[in-house]
């Protein structure tokens, strides 16, 4: 598993602005949120909209940060660019079960998607955490397999402690 | 999985017996009229999985059996189709056979009704294929930002059913059709996202050549 942890600071602003109040779910955070200042032409990664309906048919909601119609980013290459998750305070602290459970989903749907392709693909995609408590944001940046998205539970919850 | 209907239980019998007979033709030594004959049966089981398809009163498994089988005997037609070609000297049209097979058997492979891993040494063996029958090549590939989509089984927009990409439901395989987008780059890659657009000439001895014959 490759995943780096940094310092994330730029959200907070942005998210006042858009008059952003999280509940206890997941969000899409747009690539472009720190350079667009127009909602209506956020993009997302074009993986997004699957995610967001595997995890629906499970009963688990997540949003993408505003109500616009998403404009999704389609790439190049075959690796898979997953989309950013926020994880709320609220999230974790109310229903933190659901952090794992999803994670699975994701890497259960993946190992699905590569069937047929016996080239080693490559996952890449970020989460960024919020923690009210140290009044702060991390972003992970996980690049690896689809083995090492479970393990991604663990280093969340030493993030959040 | 529950199969009622008495033809979909025939046609899933007889789907072991084309299979194994195809493979055992698609066998680079094996005699080229045979392998064309072999693909002109596979045909003929193919028309006769689309004719049962049409037939009302399937369920969705039923359907989705029949959808799965013919995805994967295409493959494997796919493959008799590239070794014949490869004997005609027909590279291109190999090629194009060839990632055809391994398109069809990835999507059986997803839609697999017993969920099972079974197919993975097919899986393999097509991939060997490609790694020692062809050279190693770029391909074209494009990145944009999609603007509008529809969804293949509802024609809602795809961001607004509940379908997913490349699933069956009831015998009809979800497409997400790209109705708008705008183009960010297109450029030559090593692993794209799809095998169809490939390099097609290449400079040799300082000649202009077909990079699979080098003619």
């Amino acid at each position: 598993m490759n995943y780096k942890i940094e310092k994330y600071l730029e959200p907070e602003n942005k998210l006042n602005l858009l008059n952003f109040n999280s509940n206890n779910s997941f969000y899409f955070i747009p690539e472009n949120i720190n350079d667009e200042t127009e909602s209506a032409k956020y993009i997302y990664s074009e993986s997004t909209t699957d995610i967001r309906k595997l995890l629906k048919a499970e009963n688990i909601t997540v949003e993408y940060l505003t109500k616009d119609k998403p404009l999704l980013r389609a790439r190049k290459s075959a690796d898979w660019f997953g989309p950013i998750l926020f994880i709320t305070y609220s999230l974790f602290t109310q229903n933190s079960a659901l952090i794992g459970v999803s994670l699975n989903l994701i890497s259960s749907y993946l190992y699905d998607h590569f069937k047929g392709n016996t080239e080693s693909k490559n996952i890449k995609f970020e989460i960024i955490i919020e923690n009210k408590k140290k009044k702060e944001y991390k972003k992970i940046k996980y690049e690896g397999n689809i083995q090492g998205i479970k393990e991604l539970e663990s280093v969340i919850n030493n993030i959040e402690k | 999985m529950i199969i009622t209907d008495i033809e979909v239980k025939n046609i899933f019998e007889e789907f072991n017996a084309i299979a194994d007979n195809a493979q055992n033709i698609a066998i680079f030594s094996r005699d080229i009229e045979l392998q064309k004959s072999e693909v002109l049966e596979i045909d003929s089981y193919m028309n006769k999985l689309s004719d049962l398809m049409s037939k009302k009163g399937l369920t969705e498994t039923e359907m989705n059996l029949l959808l799965f089988l013919k995805y994967s005997i295409d493959s494997v037609k796919q493959e008799i189709q590239m070794i014949v070609n490869l004997k005609l000297g027909e590279t291109d049209s190999a090629w194009t056979a060839l990632i055809l097979a391994q398109n069809c058997i990835s999507i059986a492979s997803t839609n697999h009704p017993f969920k099972s891993n079974q197919l993975n040494n097919y899986i393999n063996r097509l991939e060997i294929y490609e790694k020692i029958l062809f050279p190693k090549i770029m391909f074209a590939s494009v990145g944009g930002i999609i603007k509008k989509t529809k969804c293949s089984i509802c024609k809602l927009e795809y961001e607004d059913c509940d379908h997913m990409k490349g699933k069956f439901y009831s015998g009809k395989m979800c497409v997400r059709e790209i109705h708008e987008m705008e183009l960010e780059e297109v450029s030559m890659v090593e692993n794209p996202a799809s095998k169809m657009n490939r390099q097609l000439r290449i400079t040799y001895k300082g000649k202009d050549v077909d990079i699979f014959s080098l003619k």
